[in-house]
């Protein structure tokens, strides 16, 4: 439903706005966009411009139309070669360990790059906003980080009365990592009512005598593995070994997807929301 | 052994032994938590609350068995290496047979999904196979009956590269995310201990301990394989039939210690070494003393890992490479300027 919405919104928009132009060196706008991070193939397609992307990473796999797009490699290990041949107008791209020589190989083989950084929640809606402009479509940008904001404010509000609850947001088992201070999925879970026990920056990789130490009322277990289907019941039984953590005691870890947490793409909203439901059942109703 | 050397070993062998203790003991009183010692009496009697008695017993004391038996096992083969290659720059991790052994191990899981962590003996069996493999490989260099020993090293690296190739293909294949846990198996991490069962644990345990009461009971042909092979066989030693044994036991306690803990480096090398200004050339001694030695220091070692960089951690490797780098080339300096 919120779905329709927002794209009879964006529809909407896209007509009224539709000659729009806010960046004079925009000639035209892009019709080849290749998208170097998951979350920049997401912004594009939630912005309506999904059918002018012809190359994503092998991670890009939301939406599900993103899959059927030519693969240019890894996140932090694309290949040069694969993006130049799609003959690309516009290359987007954020930030990460990895991807800067390829990006900038890009450039220099003529190709317009754009870097976008999409690391942190700011940066979201910034990125929605730089890639609309880019796209020449700004006012989608707008409409679309609005909705944004307006969700996680609505889902902060709700749980803002009760207590917070500590958690852990732990990204893989063996060796345990987890999401630490100033990242996405740490701001996101705090904004959804929790106390992140992870004070380490970034992603760090944590002992388990530390989280035993300090004992998470909530594990929220990203999905490690999609391709395997053992992976959940493995990363449960890991869990489930450790009772004396009040979040396997009570019977609240849960194990989900978490790349709408990892992605700060349009899916923030979501990701905020379905942690909210877990960290604070009581006031998700 | 006449008694001065009696009283000698005596001596070594339970200064090692307290020393080991004392590692022990430092290593279950700290880490990133606040559970220490005084918690110690609790845990006995049971009044200790669940968090403490887990922290104790359940992740610091499984994390400092298998760092002594890793310890224990890569010095004792370092020890036999050394003694049967005649080459005091032999180590399981310099020679490749680590590797080898790390090799199989992931092989194994690759093929077999996670599901078969839990089987006790598939995965040390496999890295027993790929240690073997690997020592297969190691007999090509020999040349006219001899192996050059900087020639046996020089393989050794090739094969060291190339399995860490592999190992990082196998484990990141399609799955970059993947890369630190490849990175925490490639440079060797005890932090594996405390998912594993106590089963497993006692089963790799007993699978050490085995291996080296055999070698210790080979220890007195070793010792006459220092002569050389001639010599030795003419001392009454079925020399090929020993050096068989021997590596075989040697290769078998590695395979135990690197299914799980995968490249811990360097510690057969050091650790032998610095026993050896204690314990004297005897192999009778010196490889018992090697084992207790090995054991103290991996445990130290794996305690300064889970503490330096606290809440966070790092591979225990790391602090073995750290300090057996710049160990062994001054080791290699030296021989290379006696020469």
């Amino acid at each position: 439903m919120r779905g329709i919405v927002l794209a009879a919104a964006a529809v909407t928009l896209a007509v009224a706005c539709g000659t729009a132009r806010v960046d004079p060196e925009v000639t035209g706008d892009p019709q080849r966009i290749v998208s170097m991070a998951p979350s920049l193939t997401e912004i594009l397609f939630a912005l309506g411009v999904g059918d002018r992307v012809v190359g994503v990473t092998t991670y890009c796999n939301y939406p599900p139309e993103a899959r059927g797009r030519a693969k240019i490699g890894g996140f932090v290990n694309p290949s040069v070669e694969a993006i130049v041949a799609l003959e690309p107008d516009l290359v987007l791209v954020s930030p990460a360990a990895g991807n800067r020589d390829s990006a900038l190989a890009a450039r220099a083989a003529g190709v317009r790059l754009e870097i976008v950084p999409a690391e942190t929640l700011a940066d979201t809606y910034d990125a929605i906003r730089s890639v609309a402009k880019l796209c020449g479509v700004p006012a989608r940008g707008e409409v679309l980080a609005g909705a944004i904001r307006e969700r996680i404010a609505r889902v902060s509000a709700r749980v803002a009365g009760a207590p917070r609850v500590s958690a852990l947001f732990c990204l893989q088992i063996d060796p345990l990592i987890a999401a630490g201070r100033g990242t996405l999925p740490a701001e996101l879970m705090e904004l959804a009512g929790a106390i992140n026990v992870v004070e380490a920056e970034r992603y760090p990789v944590v002992g388990i005598e530390s989280i035993l130490a300090r004992a998470p009322e909530v594990i929220l277990q990203s999905r490690m593995d999609t391709t395997d289907p053992d992976a959940d019941a493995v990363a449960v039984e890991y869990w489930n070994r450790w009772t004396s953590i009040p979040a396997v005691r009570d019977g609240r870890v849960f194990v989900f997807d978490g790349t709408t947490s990892l992605r700060a793409g349009p899916r923030v909203a979501d990701a905020v929301e379905l942690l909210a439901r877990s960290l604070h059942p009581e006031s998700s109703t | 052994m006449p008694s001065p050397s009696v009283k000698r070993g005596v001596t070594v062998l339970a200064a090692l032994t307290a020393l080991l203790i004392a590692c022990a003991w430092l290593s279950l009183g700290v880490g990133p938590s606040p559970a220490s010692w005084s918690d110690v009496p609790g845990l006995l009697t049971g009044d200790a609350d669940p968090v403490t008695r887990d922290i104790l017993a359940r992740v610091r004391m499984p994390r400092l068995v298998l760092a002594a038996v890793v310890g224990a096992a890569l010095s004792g083969a370092g020890v036999v290496f050394q003694a049967v290659l005649r080459n005091p720059l032999a180590d399981p991790y310099i020679l490749g047979v680590s590797g080898g052994a790390a090799l199989g191990a992931v092989l194994f899981t690759a093929a077999l999904g996670t599901a078969a962590m839990g089987s006790v003996l598939g995965r040390p069996g496999a890295a027993f196979a790929g240690a073997v493999g690997t020592l297969a490989l190691l007999s090509l260099a020999r040349v006219r009956g001899r192996t050059e020993p900087t020639v046996l090293l020089l393989v050794g690296v090739v094969l060291n590269a190339f399995y860490s190739a592999v190992i990082l293909f196998l484990l990141t294949a399609g799955d970059t995310s993947r890369f630190r846990g490849a990175l925490f198996y490639l440079v060797g991490s005890v932090s594996a201990a405390a998912s594993l069962s106590w089963t497993v644990l006692a089963s790799v345990t007993a699978l050490v301990a085995a291996g080296l009461a055999v070698l210790l009971l080979f220890s007195h042909r070793l010792n006459l394989l220092a002569f050389g092979e001639e010599v030795a066989g003419h001392l009454g030693v079925d020399v090929e039939r020993t050096v068989w044994l021997a590596v075989g036991g040697a290769s078998l306690i590695t395979a135990a210690a690197v299914a799980f803990t995968g490249l811990v480096g360097f510690v057969g090398l050091i650790v032998p070494h610095l026993v050896r200004t204690l314990a004297g050339p005897d192999h009778r001694l010196l490889l018992p003393a090697s084992a207790l030695g090995g054991a103290a220091f991996v445990v130290l070692a794996d305690t300064a890992a889970r503490t330096v960089v606290a809440p966070g951690e790092m591979p225990v490797g790391v602090i073995t490479a750290l300090i057996g780098g710049p160990f062994f080339l001054g080791l290699f300096l030296r021989r290379l300027r006696e020469r």
